[in-house]
C-alpha cells in the first residue's frame, strides 16, 4: 500500500524567497490528493527543529513520505520540476 | 618586544601553546579568521583546540559548525588529546552544529536560496550554550554540495557578520590544493579576509615538516613568516615561536670544572657556568669521552646532570663510563643523574625539541650533555635543524644550564661538519678533536677554538685515553696542517735544534 504524502517546507523568516516558496508550496496544494499533509516551518522561529532535521539551506522543501525521504532547495520556482523530482501527481489541466 | 598600543584591537587568547606569542596574544577577539591549509594539514586539530583550550583554560562555551567530518567521528578522534567533549556537551559548554553530509541531506537545488537555516542553527547554539568561540570546518564541503559560489560566499559574509555582532571569536577553515597556490580553492579569503592564518604540511628532503604562518590580522600586530609546529599525543598542537624568543639571558663570569682539569687549564679555568660548549671530531675521537667527563665534573660539585644520548644505548654508556672509571649507574639511582637514550628516527625534529624542554623543565639540570646533536641533524632539513638549534640553545640559556654538544664531522681527517657551520655562532666555545697521522701512527690532538669572553690556550695537544679517561699533553710541535687534516711534519730550524740540546734531562 502506497503512504499518504506529507510534506514540510522550511522557510527563514519573511523574505521574497520564503513568499515565492510558500505561494509555490501553496499551489503544489492544489494538486496533490487531499490526504496528503502540508507543514511550513520558520527556522527563526524554531530552530531546533532545523537542527534535527538538519536544514542548511532555505526555502527547503523534504518531502517526508513517502520513504525514502527527498529534499528540494531553493525557491520552487519551476513547479513541473518540483514534482519530478518529489514524484507527486502531475499537474492535469483537464481534472481541475 | 611588545607591541601593545591602545588602537590595537583586543586579542582573543587561543590557549595553544606558542601561538599566542607569535599572535602577540591570540587571535583578533569578536572577528572571523580563516585558517586555511592543504589536505592534512591540521586545520581541524587547531580549530578543535581552539575551541578545548577555551573551554578548559578560559571557561569560555564552544561551538563546532563541522560541514565535513561525522560528529561521532569528532568525539572519538579527539579523546588521545584529553579534550572531553561528550562531557562538555552533557554540562551545556560545547555545542556542534551537524552540517556534515549524509545521503538524501541535500536535494536538487531549483531556484534561489540562502544559508538561512544554517545561521539560524548556528545563533540557536551560540546563545543557548553562551559560547565565545566558533568554528566551523570546512567551508570548501559547502561549495561542492551547494555549488552557487556567489550565493555561498554572500551568504558566508552574512554569518561572518552575524557572530560578530553576538560578540564571538570565529575560526572558519577552508581547504587549499597547493601549498603555493591561492589561498583557497573557491575564492572565500576575498570575503572573510580580515585575518588569515596559513597551516603547512611540506614535505622536506622525504620528511614532513608543519608550519604555522599569519598572513595577516587587520588592524593588529602578529610576528612574520613560517613557525615551526608539532601535534603531540595529550596535548595537542604546540608552536614553535624561534623569533619570539628573547636574547635577553643574564650571562655569568663563573667558572665551573669542564670534568678534566687539563682541559680547564686549556680553557682558561674551567667552561663558564651558563655556556654552550660544542665538541667536534670525528668518529672515536674522543667525543663521548668528553661529555663523559663533563658529566662527571658536574656530578663531583653536586650539580645535577642530565645526559640526552642518540647514538648510544644506556648499557653501552654506562659500560664505556666504568671503563673510564666513572660510575653513573649510582649516580642515577641517587637521582642526581638522568639519561635518555633514544633513536632520533622514533620522533620528528619538531617532537624531540619540544620533548626535551619538557624533560629540562622537569628535570631542571646543572649540566647538559647531548651526544650528538649530529644524530638527530639526521632526521631533519637543513632549515628545521637550524631552528632546533636555535630553539633548544635559547631555551638552555633562559635555564642558565651549562651544556656540552658533541658533532660528528663526516671525514677521518679535519674537515667541519654542517652541523658546525650552522650552531658554531651560537655556542659560547668549541673544542675541536682531531686525528693527527704521523709516520704511520695516528695520535690524537685537542684544541680550543674559541672560548668566548675568555683567554685560552691556542695551541693544538696531543691528548691520550686509559683507564681514567682523557689526559691532554704536550703540544704538537714541528706539524702544521692538523686542521686541514694534511698534517706535515718539518725539520725545526737550527737554533730551535741547538736551544734543545741545552735542555738537561729530567
Amino acid at each position: 500500500m502506497t503512504q499518504a504524502i506529507h510534506l514540510t517546507l522550511y522557510i527563514c523568516g519573511e523574505t521574497v524567497r520564503s513568499q515565492n516558496a510558500l505561494r509555490a508550496f501553496d499551489r503544489l496544494r492544489d494538486t496533490v490528493g487531499s490526504d496528503a499533509t502540508f507543514r511550513v516551518v520558520d527556522v527563526v522561529v524554531d530552530p531546533d527543529e532545523a537542527e534535527t532535521a538538519r536544514i542548511l539551506a532555505t526555502p527547503t522543501l523534504v518531502r517526508e513520505t513517502p520513504q525514502p525521504q527527498r529534499r528540494v532547495i531553493g525557491d520552487l520556482e519551476d513547479l513541473d520540476q518540483v514534482r519530478k523530482i518529489l514524484s507527486l501527481p502531475p499537474y492535469d489541466r483537464f481534472t481541475r | 618586544m611588545k607591541y601593545s598600543t591602545a588602537s590595537e584591537i583586543d586579542k582573543q587568547h587561543t590557549g595553544i601553546p606558542g601561538f599566542d606569542l607569535i599572535a602577540y596574544g591570540g587571535l583578533p577577539k569578536g572577528r572571523t579568521t580563516l585558517l586555511v591549509g592543504t589536505a592534512g594539514s591540521a586545520k581541524t586539530v587547531f580549530s578543535l583546540q581552539f575551541l578545548a583550550s577555551g573551554i578548559m583554560e578560559y571557561n569560555q562555551s564552544a561551538v563546532f559548525v563541522t560541514f565535513e567530518e561525522m560528529v561521532e567521528d569528532i568525539r572519538h578522534n579527539v579523546a588521545g588529546f584529553g579534550w572531553t567533549i561528550k562531557e562538555w556537551e552533557a554540562e551545556g559548554r560545547w555545542a556542534f552544529v551537524d552540517a556534515a553530509p549524509r545521503p538524501l541531506d541535500d536535494g536538487e537545488i531549483l531556484g534561489a536560496f540562502d544559508l538561512g537555516a544554517l545561521l539560524a542553527r548556528v545563533e540557536n547554539a551560540v546563545r543557548r550554550t553562551g559560547a565565545k568561540r566558533v568554528v566551523l570546518d570546512s567551508l570548501g564541503a559547502i561549495f561542492t554540495r551547494l555549488g552557487d559560489g556567489t550565493t555561498l560566499r554572500n551568504e558566508l559574509l552574512r554569518i561572518s557578520a552575524a557572530l560578530k555582532t553576538m560578540g564571538v571569536t570565529t575560526v572558519m577553515t577552508a581547504e587549499r590544493e597547493t601549498e603555493d597556490g591561492p589561498l583557497t580553492r573557491y575564492g572565500i579569503e576575498e570575503f572573510v579576509a580580515d585575518n588569515v592564518i596559513i597551516l603547512r604540511n611540506v614535505k622536506d628532503n622525504e620528511r614532513r615538516r608543519r608550519t604555522c604562518e599569519i598572513l595577516k590580522f587587520r588592524g593588529a600586530y602578529h610576528q612574520k613568516g613560517e613557525f615551526p609546529f608539532a601535534i603531540l599525543p595529550g596535548t595537542g598542537i604546540q608552536v614553535i615561536p624561534l623569533s619570539a624568543i628573547e636574547l635577553r639571558q643574564s650571562s655569568s663570569d663563573l667558572r665551573i670544572p669542564s670534568g678534566s682539569t687539563d682541559l680547564d687549564e686549556m680553557c682558561g679555568g674551567g667552561f663558564f657556568r651558563d655556556s654552550i660548549v660544542l665538541v667536534s671530531g670525528a668518529t672515536g675521537t674522543g667525543k663521548t669521552l668528553m661529555s663523559t667527563h663533563f658529566l662527571n665534573g658536574g656530578l663531583k660539585a653536586g650539580e645535577r646532570c642530565l645526559l640526552l644520548a642518540y647514538e648510544e644505548s644506556r648499557q653501552q654508556l654506562f659500560r664505556n663510563a666504568q671503563g673510564w672509571g666513572v660510575d653513573f649507574e649510582s649516580a642515577e639511582k641517587s637521582g642526581q643523574l638522568r639519561v635518555c637514550c633514544d633513536y632520533p628516527e622514533v620522533a620528528s625534529i619538531e617532537d624531540h625539541l619540544i620533548n626535551i624542554k619538557q624533560i629540562i623543565s622537569d628535570f631542571k639540570p646543572d649540566r647538559l650533555a647531548i651526544d650528538s646533536l649530529s644524530a638527530i641533524e639526521r632526521i631533519s632539513s637543513e632549515r628545521g635543524f637550524r631552528e632546533f638549534v636555535i630553539g633548544l640553545t635559547s631555551f638552555i640559556k633562559h635555564g642558565e644550564v651549562a651544556a656540552l654538544f658533541t658533532s660528528n664531522t663526516p671525514t677521518l681527517m679535519g674537515g667541519s661538519s654542517v652541523t658546525e657551520t650552522h650552531i658554531s655562532s651560537i655556542t659560547d666555545s668549541i673544542i675541536l678533536l682531531r686525528y693527527v697521522e704521523l709516520f704511520g701512527e695516528i695520535s690524537r690532538g685537542v684544541m680550543v677554538l674559541k672560548m668566548r669572553g675568555s683567554h685560552h690556550d691556542k695551541e693544538i695537544r696531543e691528548f691520550n685515553i686509559d683507564g681514567d679517561g682523557m689526559h691532554i699533553g704536550r703540544p704538537f710541535r714541528n706539524i702544521t696542517g692538523i686542521l686541514a687534516g694534511r698534517p706535515q711534519h718539518f725539520q725545526a730550524s737550527e737554533t730551535e735544534r741547538i736551544e734543545g740540546l741545552f735542555i738537561e734531562p729530567k
